[in-house]
C-alpha cells in the first residue's frame, strides 16, 4: 500500500508540492495510491480505486475540472495532480470543490514537465512490490546529504549497496562517466542506444540492465551489471534502481549544466590538476569524469582562438561541434577554448581523417560570423599526451591567427618541418641555451615574451600580433623596441629571429 | 393570445432587439419608433402583422414585444421563440422548423432602418423539408445583426415574419409570456426561501442552492466565451457557468442542471433575479432551477439550446 | 486635530479626532437655521477639551439634510431637464418615472436636444448651439432656477455637456446653476439624469446649508478647510459640495459603520446598529461598507447610486415582547422612555427585558422583577438569535467574524452571537456618525466602457486604475496614500474591440492633514 505521502516524500516534491484539501480523509498519509496516470485535461477517461490523475494541459471546458474532482470522490480514486502553471483553471472552483469533498488535489509548483518527471518516478515507486523504494529514497538522500553531492560515484555505491551489484554511468555511445569499484570498462555495446526492455548479455558476459536519460542534448545512461545467472527478480530489481536513479542522476546533469560557468571552471581547475599531476590518478580520473571530461583513453585536442572576446562564444562552439560524429569535450582555458575528441580506443587512420575533417567544418562554420581561428593536435592516449596536444593545438592556433580569414585552421600533423623543429626545441641540450638567452626579459613581465612570440609568429607584422594579443599596435611597437633594448638583437636578422623563435617556444610552457 | 388556438388571419411577427444589454441599450435609450418602423417595412415587403411575438422572453425582450405590440395596437402571443433567453439567432426556433427568418427587418439605434434578405417573401410556409435553408437563414441573419450592432449604437431592432397566424403554434415556444409574468409576480412578492417552495414544486422546479458568491470569473476577461461563479454556504458547493445567461449548475462537482432549464440566480434578500453581469463577488444568492417551456419540436429545441450550443461538452441536464 | 461633526435631523454631534484617536466628541440639538445647532455643538466639545481653533486642520461635516428634503419634497427649486442625445431616446423622457409630488416640486420641465455619443465616443449628432439657446430662452421664459444636463454616454465623452452648459450660463446667466450629469453618476442614462435632477433641484439649498456651515465655522475662528461626506465614505470639498448636494444622500449610514470601525479598531467586521425600532446590520470590508447589489431608488427615484449594503430586522429598544417571548417587529419607538416598563409604562418592551435579565441598568428594575425567569432567558435568546441570524445573512464566509455593536439599544445584545465572533462594544458609539465624518477619506472613481484591444487589456486596466488614482488626487488625497479600494471589469458582449465596463475606486488620505 503506497500513500500519496510516499510518494511526495523526497524533499524535491515535498517541497513544491501543495495538497488542497488536506486534512480528513484527503491527508496524504491516508490516501491511497495504486496507480498514477497521465491525463489530458478535457479527457473522459473511466477512473478506478486508486487513480492518482496527473492532469495536463488546459481545456475550454472549465467545468471539467469540477467534473473531474467529482469524478475522483465518485470513484475513490486517490486524488488529481496539476503543476501550478495551470493553477488559473485548476485553482479556481475545482480547488475549491476539492476541499470541500475532501478530494486530495495536488498543486505542483513547477511546469508540465515536473509534472511528467513525477509521474516516471512515482510509477516506478508503485512498480516496487518488494524492494520499497523508499528505501532507495532513503539511501539517495543519505548519499546526497544536505548538498549536492560533488560526484555520482557515493549515489552509485548506494545503489549498488541495495542491490548488491556494481553500478555505472556513461554517455550513451560514449565514455563511462562514473562507475562503482568492480567495474573497470562497460563493453561499448552496454553503452550503444537501445530500445528499453530486457537486460543485455553483452561480450563479457555479465548482464546489464540499462536506463537511458536526456539532460539537454545530452544523452547518458544509468546501468547496472550482474553477473549472468542473475535471478530473475535480482533483475528487475536492479532495474527500479536504474529506473529511480536515472531521475536523480539526470537532476544531478541538469544542475551541472545549469551551473555551466562554475563547471568550466571546475573543469579547468581539474585539468591543471591532472597536468601538475598533484593529485592522486584515480580520484582525479573520478572527477573529472564527473564534470564530463574524460581524462582516459585517447583524445584528438584542438584550441579555437578568437581574435576578440565574443561573448557566448561556448554555446556557438558547443553547436558546431554537433558536426563531430563522436564524444567532444570543450572548456575556455588560455583566452580561448580548449577542448578535444574522445576515443575509448586507438582510432584509425580513416577515422581520424574523418574526425579532422569534422573538426575543420566546425571552423567554417564558426568563421563564417566570427574572426577565430582553430589549432589541432595529434592523437594520442593518456593525460600526458592530453597535456601536449593541447598546447601543440594552441600553438597551431596561434600559428593559423597569423593566415588569411577563412584560412585559420593549422593542424599540427601538417605543421611538418615546424613541428619537427618545436620538437626538437623540447630536448635536453636546447633548453638551458635557450632560457639563458632570454633572462634578460624576465625582468620586463610575461607580457614581453608573448608579444615577441606574437610578433615573430606573424612575421614581424606589428598589426597582426597587435590583434593576437588583443592589444594596441603602438603597444607592440614599444615593447619590441624595449626587448630590442634589453636583448641586444637584431631582429632584421632571419638568423636570430629563429633563435629567439625557437628559445620562445622551448620556454613557453616552463616556469621561468 | 394563445398560439395553441390562434385562428386569426395574417401573420404573427417576432420582435426584439440583439446587442448588449447593460451598456448600450441602456445609455442610448430607444426612440420608441423603432419597433413601429420595423413593422411598417415588413408590411412594404408584404408580411401582414397581426399579431407580435417576443423574440425571447427573457430579459428586455420580452417586455419589450409587449411594449411594441400595445404601441401598434395588436395583440401579443403568449409564446416566444426561445423559451428563455437566448444569444444566437440560429438557436431561435425558426431555425429548426422550417420556417425562414427572412426578410428580416432591422432598425438601429439612429432610426435607420435596414432590410435583409431583399426577396419579398409574403408568406412562409412551414416545411419540412426547408429545414436546412433556415438554419442556415438564421446564421446568416445572426452575422449581419452582429455587424450592425458594431456598426451602429451597440443594439439593433430585429424583426420578422414567423410565419401564418394559424400554423404558427408549429413554431413558437408557447406560454412562456403568461409563465414569466406569473413568475415575476410570485418573486416579487416572495419573503423567504420557503415561500417560493410552493410555486418550485407546482411546477417541478427546485432550490439548487443557497450562498454567498466565492469566487467569480467573468466570461470574455480571458478571452474565453464562459465564466462561472461559485456559491457556497455550509452546504454544497455550487458552480454556476455563465455567459449571457446563465448555462449548467453543478452541486459538488456533479451537473445537476443546465439550459435549456430556466436556471435563475436571485438576490438572497429581495428575491429579485439577477442578470449574469450583475453578480459580484460576496453577493447573497439563492440558484433556482424551472424545466423549460417546450416548443412541438421538442427533441431540436433541447439539441439547439442545450449545453453544445453554447459550446460547452456535456449533455443537457432538466429538472 | 481635525473636527467631525454630524448634523442630523435631531442632534448635531462633534468629535475632535487626531488621528485615529477621539479626544473628545458632544451632542447638541439640530436647529432650524443649523449654524447654531453647530456652534452649540462646538462649545460642548470646547467645553469637554479646549482647543485652538487654529489647530484644526479640517472639518468634515456629515449630514443627511438633502436627502431628507429631497424625499419629503421640501425647499427644491424649479429645474429643467436638458437631454443630449436626439434621435435617440425620445420614448423615454427625463423624469418619465419619478412620482408626481416630485415632479410638481421641481416643476418637472425637461427638453431633448441634439447631441449625444455611442458607446465608443463617437458622436450620435453633432451639439446645435442654436437649439440649446433656443431652449435656453424657453426655460428663461418659464422661470427655471436650475438645470440638470445629461448627454448620452457622457461617462465616455463629456464634451456635449460641458459646451452645452457654457451656452445654458451665457443665455441663462450666473444665478441658475447647472448640474452635469457626467459628474455624479456612472452609465445607465436615466439613473445618472435622474440623479443630476435631484441634484439640481437641491442646489438653492446646497447654497445656503454649506454656506451655513461655513459662516459657522468662521464664526468659530476656524480657518481649516471644510469636507461633506459623501455617499461613499470619502470626502469632497465644500465647493464641490455646494455644486453636487446629491452626493451626501446615503453618507449617514456610511459614516456609522465607519465609525463603528473605528472605535472597534476592526476593519473587517460586521456592524449591528440598534435603534429603538430596528437593527441595521452592515458588513465592513476593508474599512468600507460592502455596497448594495440593486439599483436604489430615492424618494421613489430610481438612481445608479451605489449604497451601502444595509439589512434591517425589526427589533430594537423599544420592541414589543409578546406572552410567547417574542420580540418585534412592532415597537412603542421614540416612546420609549414613557411607554416600557421600566420607565413607569405599561409596555413589556425589549429594554425591560435587557433590565429584567441584568444586561442594562435604567429605569427602575423593581418594576420588572415580576417576569419569569426562564421567560427572559428565553427573550434575550430571542433576540440573540434574530440578530444573529441577520449577521448571518450579510456575512460571506464561515470564517469568524467580529460584531461591533452601535446605537443605544446595543444593551439588548449578548457578549457573544451563535456562531459568531466576539461582540465589541466601542466607547462613544452615540457619536460613530460624527467620528465616521472626521476619518473620512479622498476617493476618485471611474466608470467607463473601455475599448479593449487584443493584447492590451494589462495596459487597459493599468490606464483605468491610474485614473481612479488621478481622480482622488485631483480630489485633494496624498499620492502616496492612494489604493485601488475596489475593481471590477465586465466585459460587454457583441460589441466591438472587447468593450469592457471597468468600475474602479481609488481612496486616499487627505492630503497635508
Amino acid at each position: 500500500m503506497t500513500t500519496l505521502a510516499e510518494l511526495l516524500h523526497p524533499p524535491f516534491w515535498r517541497e513544491r508540492a501543495q495538497v488542497l484539501g488536506a486534512g480528513g480523509s484527503a491527508a496524504p498519509a491516508r490516501v491511497t495510491v495504486s496507480r498514477v496516470r497521465l491525463v489530458i485535461a478535457g479527457g473522459r477517461e473511466d477512473l478506478e480505486g486508486g487513480d492518482l490523475l496527473v492532469v495536463f494541459g488546459t481545456t475550454d471546458q472549465h467545468w471539467w475540472w469540477d467534473a473531474l474532482v467529482r469524478r475522483v470522490r465518485d470513484s475513490g480514486a486517490a486524488g488529481v495532480m496539476v503543476c501550478s502553471a495551470h493553477e488559473a483553471q485548476a485553482g479556481g472552483s475545482a480547488a475549491a470543490l476539492a476541499r470541500r469533498l475532501g478530494v486530495a488535489m495536488v498543486m505542483l509548483e513547477g511546469s508540465q514537465q515536473d509534472l511528467l518527471e513525477f509521474a516516471a518516478q512515482a510509477r516506478v515507486h508503485l512498480q516496487a512490490p518488494r524492494l520499497r523504494d523508499a528505501d532507495i529514497l532513503t539511501a539517495l538522500q543519505a548519499a546526497q546529504g544536505e548538498q549536492r553531492p560533488e560526484s555520482m560515484r557515493p549515489v552509485l555505491d548506494q545503489f549498488s549497496a541495495l542491490i548488491g551489484a556494481d553500478v555505472w554511468l556513461g554517455v550513451e555511445n560514449g565514455p563511462l562517466l562514473a562507475h562503482t569499484e568492480g567495474v573497470v570498462t562497460v563493453p561499448q555495446e552496454a553503452l550503444a542506444r537501445f530500445d528499453p526492455g530486457a537486460a543485455l548479455t553483452a561480450k563479457d558476459e555479465y548482464l546489464y540492465v540499462r536506463q537511458p536519460f536526456r539532460v539537454g542534448k545530452q544523452r547518458y545512461l544509468l546501468g547496472a551489471r550482474l553477473p549472468a545467472d542473475s535471478p530473475a527478480e535480482a533483475v528487475r530489481q536492479a532495474g527500479r534502481v536504474v529506473a529511480l536513479g536515472s531521475v536523480y542522476a539526470a537532476r544531478w546533469y541538469a544542475e551541472l549544466q545549469l551551473a555551466g560557468q562554475v563547471l568550466g571552471s571546475a573543469r579547468n581547475a581539474v585539468l591543471d590538476q591532472a597536468f601538475a599531476g598533484t593529485a592522486p590518478a584515480s580520484s582525479l580520473e573520478q572527477r573529472a569524469a564527473d564534470l564530463g571530461l574524460p581524462l582516459t583513453g585517447w583524445h584528438l585536442a584542438f584550441f579555437l582562438a578568437p581574435a576578440d572576446p565574443v561573448p557566448g562564444l561556448g554555446d556557438v562552439l558547443e553547436d558546431a561541434l554537433q558536426i563531430v560524429r563522436a564524444t567532444t569535450v570543450l572548456l575556455p582555458r588560455d583566452g580561448g577554448w580548449a577542448g578535444w575528441v574522445q576515443f575509448s580506443s586507438a582510432p584509425s587512420a580513416a577515422r581520424l581523417q574523418e574526425v579532422v575533417r569534422d573538426l575543420r567544418a566546425v571552423y567554417r562554420k564558426t568563421a563564417r560570423g566570427i574572426e577565430i581561428s582553430m589549432g589541432v593536435g595529434r592523437a594520442g592516449e593518456g593525460v600526458d599526451h592530453l597535456r601536449q596536444a593541447l598546447a601543440e593545438a594552441r600553438d597551431a592556433a596561434q600559428l593559423a591567427a597569423t593566415k588569411a580569414a577563412g584560412r585559420r585552421f593549422v593542424r599540427a600533423d601538417g605543421l611538418g618541418a615546424t613541428r619537427l623543429l618545436l620538437s626538437w626545441t623540447e630536448s635536453a641540450p636546447f633548453l638551458p641555451r635557450a632560457m639563458g638567452l632570454l633572462e634578460p626579459l624576465d625582468d620586463l613581465g610575461a607580457e614581453y615574451r608573448r608579444t615577441l612570440l606574437a610578433y615573430l609568429d606573424s612575421s614581424l607584422s606589428t598589426a597582426q600580433a597587435a590583434k593576437v594579443l588583443g592589444t594596441h599596435r603602438n603597444t607592440v611597437r614599444m615593447r619590441i623596441d624595449r626587448i630590442r633594448e634589453v636583448l641586444g638583437v637584431d631582429l632584421a636578422s632571419r638568423d636570430e629571429r629563429l633563435a629567439l623563435h625557437l628559445a620562445l617556444r622551448a620556454t613557453e610552457h616552463r616556469p621561468s | 393570445m394563445d398560439p395553441l388556438t390562434a385562428t386569426a388571419h395574417g401573420q404573427a411577427v417576432a420582435l426584439g432587439i440583439a446587442g448588449a444589454a447593460d451598456g448600450p441599450l441602456s445609455e442610448q435609450l430607444p426612440s420608441g419608433a423603432e419597433f413601429p418602423a420595423a413593422v411598417e417595412r415588413l408590411a412594404s415587403l408584404g408580411v401582414d402583422a397581426q399579431a407580435v411575438v417576443p423574440l425571447e422572453v427573457g430579459g428586455f425582450n420580452g417586455l419589450a414585444a409587449v411594449a411594441a405590440a400595445a404601441q401598434l395596437s395588436l395583440p401579443v402571443l403568449d409564446a416566444d421563440l426561445s423559451g428563455r433567453a437566448l444569444p444566437w439567432l440560429d438557436q431561435f426556433s425558426p431555425a429548426y422548423s422550417g420556417v425562414s427568418m427572412l426578410p428580416a427587418v432591422l432598425v438601429d439605434a439612429h432610426g435607420r432602418t435596414m432590410v435583409v434578405g431583399g426577396a419579398t417573401h409574403a408568406a412562409a410556409v412551414p416545411d419540412t423539408t426547408a429545414e436546412a435553408g433556415s438554419a442556415a437563414d438564421g446564421r446568416y441573419l445572426e452575422e449581419i445583426v452582429r455587424a450592425v450592432v458594431r456598426a451602429t449604437g451597440g443594439w439593433v431592432v430585429v424583426s420578422f415574419s414567423v410565419g401564418t397566424l394559424s400554423e404558427v403554434a408549429d413554431v413558437v415556444v408557447p406560454h412562456v409570456l403568461l409563465r414569466a409574468s406569473r413568475w415575476g409576480r410570485v418573486l416579487a412578492a416572495a419573503q423567504s426561501l420557503s415561500g417560493l417552495q410552493p410555486y418550485l414544486d407546482a411546477e417541478g422546479g427546485r432550490v439548487l442552492g443557497d450562498g454567498h458568491v466565492s469566487a467569480i470569473h467573468r466570461p470574455g476577461v480571458d478571452g474565453g466565451r464562459t465564466g462561472w461563479f461559485t456559491v457556497s454556504a455550509s452546504g454544497p458547493l455550487l458552480r454556476v457557468d455563465m455567459q449571457n445567461e446563465f448555462l449548467a449548475v453543478a452541486i459538488d462537482g456533479s451537473m445537476a442542471c443546465t439550459t435549456p432549464a430556466v436556471i435563475g440566480v436571485l438576490d438572497a434578500r429581495t428575491f429579485l433575479p439577477l442578470r449574469a453581469d450583475q453578480i459580484r463577488l460576496a453577493a447573497d444568492v439563492v440558484v433556482i432551477a424551472l424545466p423549460p417551456s417546450l416548443p412541438r419540436r421538442r427533441d431540436a429545441y433541447v439539441e439547439r439550446t442545450g449545453p453544445a450550443s453554447f459550446g460547452l461538452d456535456f449533455e443537457a441536464v432538466l429538472p | 486635530m481635525r473636527i467631525g461633526i454630524d448634523v442630523g435631523g435631531t442632534n448635531t454631534d462633534s468629535v475632535l479626532m487626531e488621528g485615529d484617536t477621539v479626544l473628545a466628541g458632544t451632542k447638541a440639538p439640530t436647529t432650524d437655521d443649523i449654524s447654531t445647532g453647530i456652534v452649540n455643538s462646538l462649545d460642548g466639545l470646547k467645553a469637554e477639551r479646549d482647543f485652538d481653533p487654529g489647530d484644526i486642520e479640517a472639518v468634515m461635516i456629515g449630514t443627511t439634510h438633502f436627502v431628507n428634503a429631497f424625499v419629503e419634497a421640501r425647499r427644491l427649486v424649479k429645474v429643467a431637464a436638458l437631454r443630449l442625445g436626439l434621435p435617440a431616446t425620445a420614448s423615454l423622457p427625463p423624469m418619465v418615472d419619478w412620482p408626481q409630488r416630485l415632479v410638481e416640486a421641481t416643476g418637472g420641465r425637461s427638453y431633448l436636444a441634439h447631441g449625444g455619443h455611442e458607446f465608443d465616443g463617437r458622436e450620435i449628432s453633432p451639439l446645435d448651439p442654436d437649439e440649446i439657446k433656443r431652449i435656453a430662452a424657453d426655460m428663461r421664459t418659464n422661470g427655471v432656477e436650475a438645470v440638470a444636463v445629461s448627454s448620452v454616454f457622457s461617462p465616455v465623452n463629456d464634451e456635449f455637456e460641458v459646451r452645452a452648459a457654457e451656452i445654458l450660463a451665457e443665455e441663462l446667466g450666473p444665478a441658475v446653476s447647472i448640474s452635469l450629469s457626467s459628474r455624479i453618476g456612472r452609465t445607465g442614462l436615466l439613473g445618472r439624469e435622474n440623479a443630476a435632477i435631484a441634484n439640481a433641484a437641491l442646489s438653492a439649498m446646497a447654497q445656503t446649508v454649506v454656506g451655513g456651515f461655513e459662516r459657522s465655522l468662521a464664526d468659530y475662528g476656524i480657518t481649516a478647510p471644510l469636507f461633506l461626506s459623501q455617499n461613499d465614505g470619502t470626502l469632497m470639498g465644500a465647493d464641490y459640495a455646494r455644486q453636487y448636494p446629491i452626493s451626501t444622500f446615503s453618507s449617514g449610514p456610511t459614516n456609522s459603520m465607519r465609525g463603528a470601525a473605528v472605535l472597534s479598531g476592526l476593519e473587517d467586521c460586521a456592524v449591528v446598529d440598534v435603534g429603538g425600532t430596528t437593527s441595521d446590520i452592515g458588513i465592513l470590508v476593508n474599512k468600507f461598507p460592502r455596497e448594495a447589489n440593486t439599483e436604489v431608488e430615492i424618494g421613489g427615484v430610481r438612481t445608479n447610486f451605489r449604497m451601502p449594503d444595509v439589512y434591517s430586522i425589526g427589533i430594537g429598544g423599544g420592541s414589543l415582547v409578546s406572552a410567547e417571548a417574542a420580540v418585534g417587529p412592532r415597537s412603542v419607538g421614540y416612546r420609549l422612555t414613557t411607554e416600557a416598563l421600566v420607565f413607569g409604562g405599561a409596555t413589556l418592551t425589549a429594554s425591560d427585558i435587557a433590565v429584567a435579565a441584568g444586561m442594562a441598568e435604567m429605569g427602575d428594575p423593581s418594576r420588572v422583577a415580576h417576569l419569569d425567569k426562564d421567560f427572559v432567558t428565553a427573550a434575550v435568546q430571542r433576540i440573540a438569535d434574530d440578530v444573529a441570524e441577520g449577521v448571518d445573512r450579510m456575512r460571506t464566509s464561515s470564517d469568524p467574524l467580529p460584531v461591533v455593536a452601535v446605537g443605544g439599544g446595543s444593551i439588548l445584545l449578548p457578549d457573544r452571537l451563535p456562531g459568531l465572533g466576539e461582540m465589541v462594544r466601542p466607547d462613544n458609539f452615540a457619536v460613530a456618525n460624527a467620528i465616521g465624518a472626521a476619518i473620512a477619506q479622498i476617493g476618485g472613481e471611474i466608470d467607463q466602457v473601455f475599448t479593449v484591444a487584443p493584447g492590451t487589456r494589462d495596459d487597459v486596466v493599468a490606464e483605468a486604475r491610474e485614473a481612479a488614482v488621478d481622480r482622488a488626487v485631483e480630489a485633494g488625497a496624498d499620492r502616496d496614500t492612494v489604493r485601488i479600494v475596489d475593481f471590477d471589469e465586465v466585459p460587454l458582449p457583441y460589441l466591438p474591440g472587447n468593450a469592457t465596463r471597468i468600475r474602479c475606486k481609488a481612496v486616499g488620505d487627505l492630503k497635508g492633514v
